[in-house]
């Protein structure tokens, strides 16, 4: 009888538990990688995907563990109490349980939309991460959230006919002290966190290399992603066509995605992690 | 401008390709519902509408529009013309 490669962790982090799925690799490696959620509804659509991806990376001889920020999925305590920063601070609490409990050596992380965003960012304030793959990142902050607003606005006119209230819905997002967010309530502090971010401004100084694949319908990469990528280190960007999974409802394949990271991490792996391969 | 056959063919394709339809562009009727047809819901139809902004260099934030301006390949290239001026 073969052995579950798959088991059930709680993580600690700060007076919060963590609930997180680890895939052990295939073979006997000590490299591993963390995946790092989107936000909200984001999170909900892109799940069976992120699963469906960490499995094929484990089959790649690669650690995978996929966690809950606080306040977020099976993990302890209600979303609307924590922030963008005591979620990166979940993204280092699962990297330093992966290397002291877990003993990976090599260690990556991967993030998707603004997991992606705050995977680096977290990356860039510690040494605890060797590799970073960035999945279609929310580059700036503002703009993400001024999408979502325009997202909520032409939901609320498909759904609320003539009593649609456009200035009502703006009103909303701009003051309210906690916002309904397609069901998730954000608060205040979180909505003007995620509007702080802006990874162009930033210039993410990651040392280690990284991949980042921009999402979309488009053969080439977008502009924006080819700027961020230029701006870091040692970057590589890539353009993966392949439906927008985290606003998409229904199934959709994860072997674009995460074919296009196997491959990457495969030539990290063949060049011995050296950035100056890339 | 492009003209208004070419406008419309433009739609259909960012369409086809935004919302990954497994259809090719022409099989889209200038006046099919594309709510029913395609089953357009808020996320598509926000796709449609950053298409839109992207293929033909016109900001739709802060303009009115309804279901109804999105409704048929016919009522977008409308849209879109007055949008121009």
């Amino acid at each position: 009888m073969s052995h579950p490669r798959e088991s059930i962790l709680q993580i600690p982090s700060d007076d919060a538990l963590l609930h997180a799925v680890y895939r052990r690799a295939a073979y006997q490696s000590a490299s591993g990688i963390i995946f790092c959620d989107p936000f909200a509804e984001e999170k909900k659509c892109a799940h069976r995907v992120l699963v469906e991806a960490a499995r094929a990376l484990a089959d790649a001889d690669l650690n995978c563990l996929r966690f809950d920020y606080r306040g977020c999925g099976d993990s302890s305590g209600e979303f609307h109490d924590f922030t963008p920063d005591e979620w990166r601070e979940d993204i280092l609490a699962t990297a330093r349980y992966m290397r002291d409990e877990l003993g990976i050596t090599i260690l990556g992380v991967l993030g998707l939309r603004l997991g992606a965003t705050m995977a680096i960012l977290a990356a860039q304030s510690t040494e605890l991460f060797d590799f970073a793959v960035l999945w279609e990142p929310v580059i700036n902050g503002e703009q993400y959230m001024k999408m979502n607003l325009r997202r909520s606005l032409i939901k609320a006119m498909m759904t609320e006919g003539d009593g649609f209230d456009g200035n009502g819905v703006r009103s909303r997002h701009a003051d309210a002290r906690m916002l309904d967010f397609d069901g998730y309530r954000v608060s205040q502090e979180t909505r003007e966190q995620i509007g702080r971010m802006d990874l162009l401004q930033a210039s993410p100084h990651f040392a280690g290399p990284v991949l980042l694949l921009n999402i979309s319908s488009r053969e080439q990469v977008a502009s924006q992603f080819s700027e961020l990528a230029q701006a870091m280190t040692h970057a590589r960007a890539e353009a993966v066509v392949q439906e927008p999974f985290w606003n998409r409802s229904g199934i959709v394949s994860s072997q674009p995605v995460a074919t296009a990271t196997a491959l990457w991490l495969a030539e990290l792996q063949a060049n011995a992690l050296q950035p100056s391969e890339l | 401008m492009p003209q208004p056959d070419e406008l419309k063919q433009q739609i259909k394709q960012m369409i086809v390709e935004r919302l990954f339809l497994d259809v090719e562009p022409d099989q889209i009727g200038d006046d099919e519902n594309l709510m029913e047809a395609y089953n357009i819901d808020s996320v598509l139809l926000f796709e449609i509408v950053v298409g839109l902004e992207e293929v033909f260099e016109v900001s739709l934030e802060g303009v009115d529009f309804s279901v109804e301006t999105f409704a048929t390949v016919n009522n977008i290239a409308d849209f879109i013309v007055a949008l121009r001026g």
